[in-house]
């Protein structure tokens, strides 16, 4: 029988709070000793957990006294920990990425995919008077921008999806971080305040921390080969820690390539766009999400790189993101025929970055990766000190999916047990495993632990392969790897869409003056330069012979281009078509992209 | 409706040059809206110092300058083109989603020559043919070299261009309404881009925004006035203040401007300038 991974472990005032699946367990720390667990609810309370889907985002205050829970149902869940009682459900108006306290627990921050902030009071009888957000309302509807369905209090919001945030320790600050690059510091509760911008990530940043024992600095990650240290209140860089080439290696969770279509228009990002599953994945397939069975298999299909072309990009509509990750049954008609090997993609995205002050013997940053198995530490970057810091690697049989340091500087990994690739394992590894300091280095622990026994023998909550699936630990390595490829801008997408969806021969042969007719020509004509081009490249790319490959794209390019140039002449001749120029809006307004 | 050659019109360039060297829009032909929202290869600096100023503004070059004004959807650069000349020493950008990127990567294959390549264009042109036969006693650059243009997603990452505090004025002239409920959310001033424009605004500077659709306007202006950092100001004080001949270019100086008076529409003006940030 299948077991859901761990997905979360909170430690605080002698307790222990492990998320499983849909469930979590309250635990004696001291003894390992279940005090309380979702899983001796009612079965109304227990159905209702089933169907929010798995537990996403979770937070507790400092006390453990509250715990915060968001699921695949964009409901915020307060609990009471001590009785296991369910004080209140709000709506949430965009899927949570990431859930905090306050630090006097009263209020709930959360950021969303949008890429908004709202707080939440903790009991929502103490909500804020809202202002009236129909003042001036044309017939169009509100003014409002914002869907807001439990009346809370809109933060600050990013134009990019918000992948994580922190508040400053004396909580002045919130710092937020988006898949485009962006990391910025703004006053808090006035998030409309920006205080600083951190800018020189050039991809998405996934993780943000605040090291206890250096208050000013901030160390942030994301899909760049480094992590990076920021003077947050300054925006200035202190320091760059060099990752990729360590923790690459162990890297044993892949996303899918994603197949470049042109049948999609960009109006509100890709709907379904490359949401192609796995091909050849039968039922009897275990594991969640991506070819995680033919991993060590694999060939590499043309070669590493950094970034996947993941899923579609951000989608920003009300649908929830990423559909092909959570392999829904209703796309195995759509699946292409099966191919012999798996196209996958290496993506590097930084899950989490903490810190742990050994005094003497030294301060460390230590992260994860999402899908390596292994936990990675290296020295806080000291002023003066200019040769590369070192990285350490922990390794483990299976990838880390979360960890977190306990008071005394302890290490809990919780590891990704029911990984399909484990399967080639004598045994099945354990849940959790702790790790513990000697000096400067961090090791397994061989001592005792109660609560370590407890959790990998007692708590864990069976799953059944279905549910496994939808769990999909590792839908970041599709989802932030931003979908650009500047030889497919969306622009250029749109207008070959046009020409490859236009088909001469259509029954309905509707009547295209000369002038459509000879542009459509145009476009085909390049549509067909580029396939050539594409070609070109990913067979020069397939004998390895990389500066062939480039001239001939080069060429294509130029001829092309060349080819442009003709059209351009062409377009005139035909006289123009009369366009009369608007600045900034088209007479046609709202126009849909073609599709 | 007939053509015009609309390049006969442009005041700053002697008539004979006109002909020869001023770009003519026929050329230039209009596509569709660009989704801010999704991924678009548009090359932006990670950073506002990692920005190549010195290739937009070849005449400022080692200065140090960032611009000072910036209009976001310069459209056919009309607003920027008027001002150039009344405040030479000031910096000018116009973003767009539509324009090219300086400089221009050849590698890149176009499609269709974008409305903004026009506007490149005509500031080359501008920059050439308008320049001193003699250099100038000062150390004045020539004409048109402190306006320049940049394809930009402006909702996504003024930040990257823009330094904290860098500029003097905004402009909004004429956005796109997104009428449907659903397209609200894309609409260039919204409350939590507020926050950004703010940011690259100093304390005292001003964002000019004018419409012809009241909807808009009535947008824009309860997001300026509900945003805590912005408060009102009117066209007479901004007048009284000089910036009149400002004013009066964002009624007058753009292709979208000339058409709404043409139709005999009215023009809703809605400013407000940037105040300093208070904890309460």
């Amino acid at each position: 029988m299948s077991l859901f991974p761990y997905t979360r472990l909170a430690l605080a005032s002698g307790k222990a709070l492990i998320v499983s699946g849909h469930h979590y367990h309250v635990l004696n720390a001291q003894d390992g000793e279940l005090a309380q667990s979702t899983t001796r609810l009612g079965d109304d309370l227990q159905t209702a957990l089933v169907q929010s889907g798995p537990i996403r985002c979770t937070a507790v205050d400092s006390t453990l006294t509250h715990v915060a829970t968001t699921a695949d149902d964009k409901k915020l869940k307060i609990w009471r920990v001590e009785t296991l009682e369910l004080l209140n459900e709000r709506e949430l108006p965009k899927k949570p990425t990431e859930v905090a306290f306050t630090r006097d627990g009263q209020t709930i921050v959360i950021s969303d995919k949008f890429g908004d902030v709202f707080s939440y009071p903790l009991y929502p009888e103490h909500t804020p008077e809202v202002p009236a957000s129909d003042i001036g309302a044309s017939k169009r509807g509100s003014l409002n921008a914002h869907e807001n369905p439990s009346n809370g209090t809109l933060v600050l919001g990013h134009a990019s999806l918000l992948t994580t945030f922190l508040l400053t320790p004396d909580e002045r600050y919130i710092v937020t971080a988006d898949r485009d690059e962006h990391i910025r510091v703004s006053w808090y509760p006035q998030g409309y305040n920006i205080e600083r911008y951190c800018l020189g990530h050039e991809t998405y940043v996934s993780a943000l921390h605040i090291p206890s024992f250096k208050e000013s600095a901030l160390v942030s990650g994301g899909g760049d080969p480094m992590l990076k240290v920021w003077d947050w209140m300054s925006g200035r860089l202190l320091a760059n820690i060099s990752i990729f080439n360590v923790a690459e290696p162990y890297i044993r969770v892949r996303a899918p390539k994603r197949k470049r279509g042109w049948s999609e228009g960009d109006e509100d990002g890709e709907t379904g766009e490359g949401a192609q599953p796995q091909k050849g994945k039968g039922k009897g397939r275990r594991g969640r999400g991506k070819g995680k069975g033919k991993v060590n298999q694999n060939a590499d299909a043309g070669g590493k790189e950094r970034e996947a072309s993941g899923t579609p990009a951000e989608e920003r509509g009300d649908q929830p993101m990423a559909d092909a990750d959570t392999g829904e049954p209703a796309d195995e008609s759509n699946r292409p025929a099966a191919s012999a090997s798996e196209e996958t993609v290496l993506a590097f995205v930084v899950y989490k970055i903490q810190s742990v002050d050994r005094g003497e013997h030294g301060r460390f940053i230590v992260f994860s990766v999402v899908g390596a198995s292994a936990l990675f530490y290296t020295p806080f970057p000291e002023e003066g000190v200019l040769d590369p810091p070192p990285v350490h690697v922990v390794e483990f049989p299976v990838p880390v999916v979360d960890f977190t340091v306990g008071p005394d500087g302890a290490i809990w990994t919780l590891l990704d047990a029911e990984w399909a690739g484990a399967q080639s394992l004598s045994e099945k590894p354990q849940f959790v495993r702790l790790l513990t300091w000697n000096e400067n280095t961090l090791s397994e622990s061989s001592a005792d632990s109660p609560l370590l026994d407890a959790l990998n023998s007692r708590c864990l909550v069976s799953a059944t392969p279905e549910e496994l699936k939808k769990l999909d630990l590792y839908s970041d390595l599709s989802s932030l790897p931003k979908n650009v490829d500047p030889d497919h801008d969306a622009l250029i997408r749109d207008t070959l869409s046009e020409a490859a969806a236009f088909d001469p021969d259509a029954a309905d042969g509707k009547k295209l003056t000369l002038r459509e007719l000879g542009r459509l020509k145009k476009k085909k004509a390049l549509l067909a330069k580029i396939q050539e081009r594409e070609e070109g490249a990913k067979r020069a790319s397939r004998e390895g012979s990389e500066a062939v490959g480039e001239r001939e794209v080069k060429r294509a390019r130029s001829e092309s281009e060349s080819g442009t140039g003709v059209d351009e002449k062409a377009g005139d001749v035909h006289g123009g078509d009369g366009n009369e120029f608007t600045e900034g809006r088209d007479d046609v307004r709202d126009v849909e992209m073609a599709a | 409706m007939p053509k015009r050659k609309r390049s006969d019109n442009d005041p700053a360039v002697p008539k004979q040059v006109q002909n020869d060297v001023l770009p003519q829009k026929r050329h230039y032909r209009q596509r569709a809206h660009a989704n801010p929202f999704s991924d678009h290869a548009l090359s932006y600096p990670p950073s506002p110092d990692q920005f190549d100023w010195d290739a937009h503004y070849p005449a400022f070059a080692g200065s140090g300058k960032t611009p000072e004004f910036a209009d976001v959807g310069c459209g056919f650069g009309g607003l920027l083109i008027a001002l150039a000349p009344l405040f030479p020493n000031t910096l000018m950008l116009g973003q767009s989603s539509f324009a090219l990127s300086i400089p221009y990567h050849a590698s890149r294959m176009e499609i269709r020559v974008q409305v903004s390549q026009y506007v490149h264009d005509r500031i080359v042109a501008l920059r050439s043919t308008s320049a001193p036969p003699q250099p100038s006693a000062d150390d004045t650059p020539g004409p048109y070299q402190n306006v320049s243009i940049v394809r930009a997603n402006s909702m996504k990452f003024m930040p990257n261009y823009f330094p904290k505090h860098s500029l003097s004025a905004l402009f909004f002239l004429f956005p796109d309404p997104h009428f449907k409920a659903r397209k609200h959310k894309a609409r260039i001033i919204s409350p939590t881009l507020l926050a950004e424009y703010a940011y690259i605004l100093k304390p005292g500077g001003i964002v000019y925004t004018i419409t012809d659709v009241r909807d808009l306007h009535d947008w824009m202006r309860t997001h300026l006035e509900q945003f805590p950092l912005f408060e009102p100001v009117t066209e007479q004080e901004l007048r009284d203040e000089g910036k009149g001949p400002i004013v009066d270019a964002v009624y007058n100086s753009t292709e979208e401007g000339k058409k709404v008076e043409r139709n005999q529409g009215e023009k809703w003006l809605a400013c407000f300038r940037r105040i300093e940030a208070k904890r309460d």
